[in-house]
């Protein structure tokens, strides 16, 4: 059964119209991605016909050689090294950069912008650029990777440890200032108490990071086995590759779970 | 002593905080400083030290110039002048001897205050700070674990580790409830007769600011209204300063 309502109210807005910008950029993108394939001659077909080819690759990846894992085991240490070392060194130098890119403990607003531009300059490279750079520069090894990783962390490290050091509770800083403390002081005796869980954290975080990264910059001579996969791979050897992969997901993972319950404790 | 000479603060976001106040604090005088939220009692407290910067006028403090003072100086007059906040303004995640000994701050060289090995003399003038609050057993308790009252007897232990012969108070005990609240003024009153202080206390309860002070100045729109003793200052006076009648609120007991 209808009920018909008679009564007119006022009348009802009409819907807004087609919504031109949003239809023209949802085209662009479309018209993009076309492009980008048809320049690239993107095509799926040696998914299918080139299979066969990677047979043997396929069944030596399913035969890993685990006693090579061990036979690299100096390799292993090397890169847990590179990562504690550039670790320490980089959130060491990150404390001090964080100090002088948050306005709470930088000595003046023009150190305060050119710390936070030389960090954001410092950030925008990737670590295989950094690994890249300084490979060329000293040669491979675990130096060049050491290096690659402390800019790296010293990039992250600084920005949020800076970040926790603007959100701190300034009545403690008032009280430093209030009984003649100086700046190094204030930030020594007051800041540091209150972000040292957080900065700790990071940290630890980062040297997450820094077990995959350096792996990374391995691969292009920072030493560690990161190389010995480089090596590898040039050598066509999968079944050694193979259970490198594997072991190197059961390192990463168990670091990351042990650096996380860590810092689960510390905040 | 402390001597104001037509002293203005003008903040800046246009807001006028002291407008021509002239005042002198003798040494050892417990000034207590009352008025509503917005007359400029935290303003007159805290241009005292520089916290806030005069905008004109002339301030001093055991004749070194407060106004115009670069930061070198500041420092040096602050050296002789300690403060007690609210919110009490103690690291919470650090002891409560470090705590006390920021109250140290400025006798120690920055190196030892970077590493965190204070002087074998200071730790034990922290100490003996603690002693006089009567929580020297809490020395190595985290401030967060203190109730409030045995926080600000923290803060005020480091105000006598800095071994300053001025001692502002800005609101001591808003944050407190009643007993604490006059625990913590009996403390400040006490402890200044021993050690000769001058302080400077904002409250905004008659009653206490009747029983503690020696004398009282009240302030209403950044300036002056009442300077006399506790004797003198009534409820009538209080209206005055107020600019309307008293309620159950102005007083902090029944």
């Amino acid at each position: 059964m209808t009920t018909t309502t008679t009564t007119t109210t006022t009348p009802r807005p009409a819907p807004p119209g087609v919504r031109w910008p949003l239809v023209g950029g949802v085209a662009v993108a479309l018209a993009v991605t076309v492009w980008a394939a048809l320049g690239i001659e993107f095509t799926l077909a040696p998914l299918f016909t080139d299979t066969l080819r990677g047979q043997r690759i396929i069944a030596q990846f399913l035969d890993p050689d685990w006693s090579y894992v061990v036979r690299v085991l100096p390799a292993w240490v090397e890169t847990l090294s590179i990562a504690v070392v550039a670790s320490v060194v980089g959130c060491v130098l990150a404390l001090g950069a964080a100090m002088l890119a948050s306005r709470v403990t930088a000595p003046g607003t023009v150190v305060y912008q050119l710390a936070k531009a030389v960090l954001s300059v410092v950030r925008s490279l990737p670590d295989i650029a950094y690994g890249l750079l300084f490979v060329a520069a000293v040669g491979t090894g675990a130096l060049g990777g050491i290096m690659a990783l402390v800019l790296f962390n010293l990039g992250i490290a600084a920005k949020l440890t800076a970040e926790t050091i603007d959100a701190v509770d300034p009545g403690p800083l008032e009280a430093a200032d209030a009984a003649g403390g100086n700046r190094v002081q204030r930030a020594a005796r007051a800041v540091f108490p209150q972000i040292a869980p957080s900065y700790l954290s990071y940290c630890l975080y980062v040297f997450e990071l820094n077990i995959r990264a350096s792996v990374v910059i391995g691969l292009v001579g920072g030493g560690g086995i990161g190389n010995v996969i480089s090596v590898e791979l040039s050598r066509f050897r999968y079944d050694r590759l193979a259970a490198l992969v594997v072991a190197l997901f059961v390192v990463v993972f168990a670091i990351d779970q042990l650096s996380r319950a860590v810092r689960r404790r510390l905040v | 002593m402390i001597t104001f000479s037509d002293v203005r603060v003008t903040y800046p976001n246009g807001v006028r905080g002291l407008d021509g106040v002239d005042l002198t604090i003798p040494d050892g005088e417990f000034v207590v400083v009352v008025g509503l939220s917005g007359a400029g009692k935290s303003t007159l407290v805290r241009t005292v030290n520089g916290l806030v910067p005069v905008t004109s006028g002339r301030l001093e403090v055991d004749g070194r110039r407060v106004d115009g003072a670069g930061r070198r100086e500041l420092r040096a007059i602050r050296a002789g002048v300690g403060m007690i906040f609210q919110s009490f303004n103690l690291v919470k995640r650090a002891s409560v001897l470090d705590n006390v000994l920021m109250g140290r701050l400025h006798d120690t060289p920055t190196w030892r205050s970077v590493l965190g090995v204070p002087r074998a003399a200071d730790r034990e003038l922290a100490f003996a700070a603690l002693e006089r609050v009567g929580i020297v057993e809490k020395a190595y308790t985290r401030a967060s674990e203190l109730s409030g009252g045995q926080q600000q007897r923290v803060a005020i232990a480091r105000v006598i580790a800095q071994q300053a012969g001025v001692v502002l108070a800005d609101e001591p005990v808003a944050s407190l409830d009643p007993p604490t609240a006059n625990q913590v003024l009996r403390d400040l009153k006490r402890i200044g007769g021993e050690l000769g202080h001058t302080t400077v206390v904002n409250l905004h309860f008659l009653d206490m600011a009747r029983r503690y002070a020696d004398r009282i100045i009240g302030m209403r729109a950044g300036a002056v209204v009442f300077d006399g003793s506790a004797e003198q200052a009534d409820d009538a006076v209080f209206e005055e300063i107020y600019g309307r009648s008293l309620t159950a609120d102005d007083v902090l007991l029944r």
